[in-house]
């Protein structure tokens, strides 16, 4: 169970991935072919919908793959000790190191729902070669990545400068990834019964239209005010990577409360991106992240407050994904590259053995994780179109 | 903003000096519970594969930050 927790943590913490120009208005457009965009067609808010519950879906069987895969490697007789955390480094280095490099791919050739088939086919062919671990765990995490980009580009070009659908596009992964780590460590169930599922998924994928707004107009604006947004988010999703796999209790390993955690884990990024765009992306980014800090900072004596730590960290997460977008505005599959990224360097240095778990390193951390966010946001302080309209237009 | 990107290239070059330690029994507790099975077989290069993916994909985004910051400026 402790080996499902260490697998789990991080993505409770929120990798690793859009918001309201209301998708029933004119600029929403959609188009059977992904490399049209840009045309003009009908939009509805229930397209939209299908669409994410469609990708939502995906995230979850596509995250229950990987984590069955790699559950089912690790918890092998033979795997040794260390070998288990190198099969962990290795998927993470793969599904979270990629993705910028396969994010700049679909924002050049602007093919995101190829990315988001291929990806689903490349992870779910992983769970056909049981005999060649090496393979399985290279498959998923390959396949893992494509896939994010995809779907992360799609969720983010949905509704631009809102941070609602990418926090539900989200959300369900983390449930993906508890019902495949059970899959892999128990073994009552062959994960293969999750092949057709990503197969007849991929099928809907193929055939569903690809909605997106117009392309938004590049924009000349300050380089170094630029780069100092893009590097206070990408340092708080590197902090909030680094509080998920430091905040490891004992109390963990007993099933029920991981699945109310887990649950607290998808609530939060649910509803982050729906309350940031109703009272203001920093409003709720900094004001959820200082909430946490009361119930993190006791967490080590009262485990129970994890459960709102978390839920109130990860509050936050759509808010960063969509503000990395909009930073970058033209390319939104490597803005959430960059956002697992980070996700991935935040948590190395725990994977590696940094001793910092203390209530004080976590206030620290969280007090930290603050003043990123409230730096970052700033320009999205009163309005998320702020920095587009007045600050940066030509 | 200079000394950001300088931490984020110096990760993929300090890690190898971090890995030597993870193999080895310093692997933090709760991730890693203790096994009984002897390793005979020699171990796949896992982490140096992994290092080498984290540092190409950290190098590609610093390129590619400069391109989008150079053709901002233009």
């Amino acid at each position: 169970m402790n080996r499902l927790v260490a697998f789990v943590k991080p993505y409770l913490q929120g990798d690793a991935r859009s918001g309201d120009l209301p998708v029933t208005r004119q600029n929403i457009s959609v188009s059977a072919d992904p490399s049209h965009l840009s045309s003009r067609v009908i939009g509805s808010r229930v397209n939209a919908a299908a669409i994410l519950s469609l990708y939502g879906t995906a995230h979850l069987v596509v995250d229950a793959i990987c984590a069955a895969v790699v559950f089912r490697i690790a918890s092998a007789e033979n795997t040794p000790a260390d070998g288990f955390v190198g099969v962990i480094l290795l998927y993470h280095a793969l599904a979270f190191g990629l993705q910028a490099v396969f994010g700049i791919a679909v924002d050049v050739t602007r093919m995101p729902r190829l990315a988001a088939v291929l990806g689903c086919l490349v992870t779910a062919s992983a769970l056909v070669c049981p005999s060649i671990p090496l393979l399985g765990i290279v498959l998923s995490g390959i396949g893992n990545a494509m896939f994010h980009v995809g779907g992360g580009y799609i969720s983010l070009r949905i509704t631009p400068q809102r941070a609602t659908v990418p926090g539900l596009f989200v959300a369900p992964g983390s449930l993906g990834l508890l019902l495949g780590a059970i899959l892999g460590t128990t073994g009552k169930l062959d994960p293969i019964v999750l092949l057709p599922i990503a197969l007849v998924l991929c099928v809907l994928m193929a055939l569903s239209p690809v909605l997106a707004a117009e392309p938004v107009p590049r924009r000349n604006s300050s380089s170094g005010r630029r780069e100092f947004v893009l590097g206070c988010i990408l340092l708080a999703i590197g902090i909030r990577s680094l509080l998920g796999f430091l905040l490891v209790f004992s109390w963990e390993s007993q099933a029920v409360l991981l699945v109310v955690l887990t649950l607290a884990t998808v609530a939060g990024k649910a509803l982050g991106g729906v309350l940031a765009d109703r009272w203001g992306w920093m409003q709720v980014a900094v004001g959820s992240a200082i909430a946490a800090l009361p119930f993190l900072a006791c967490a080590s004596t009262y485990p129970v407050l994890l459960i709102p730590g978390m839920l109130l960290v990860n509050l936050g997460m759509p808010v960063t994904l969509a503000a990395m977008a909009e930073a970058l505005p033209g390319y939104p599959g490597f803005a959430f590259g960059l956002t697992c990224l980070a996700v991935l360097i935040g948590g190395l240095p725990p994977l590696l053995g940094a001793p910092v778990k203390d209530p004080a390193s976590i206030s620290l951390m969280v007090l930290l994780l603050s003043a990123a966010l409230y730096c970052g946001l700033r320009p999205w302080s009163f309005n998320p179109s702020i920095m587009d309209t007045e600050q940066e237009c030509e | 903003m200079k000394s950001i990107l300088a931490c984020f290239v110096a990760v993929p070059l300090l890690l190898p000096l971090a890995l030597p330690a993870a193999r080895g029994d310093m692997i933090p507790g709760p991730y890693v519970p203790k096994r009984d099975v002897e390793v005979i077989e020699e171990p796949l290069p896992v982490y140096e594969i992994a290092w080498s993916v984290v540092a190409v994909s950290m190098v590609v985004s610093l390129v590619v930050l400069r391109l989008v910051r150079q053709r901002n400026v233009n």
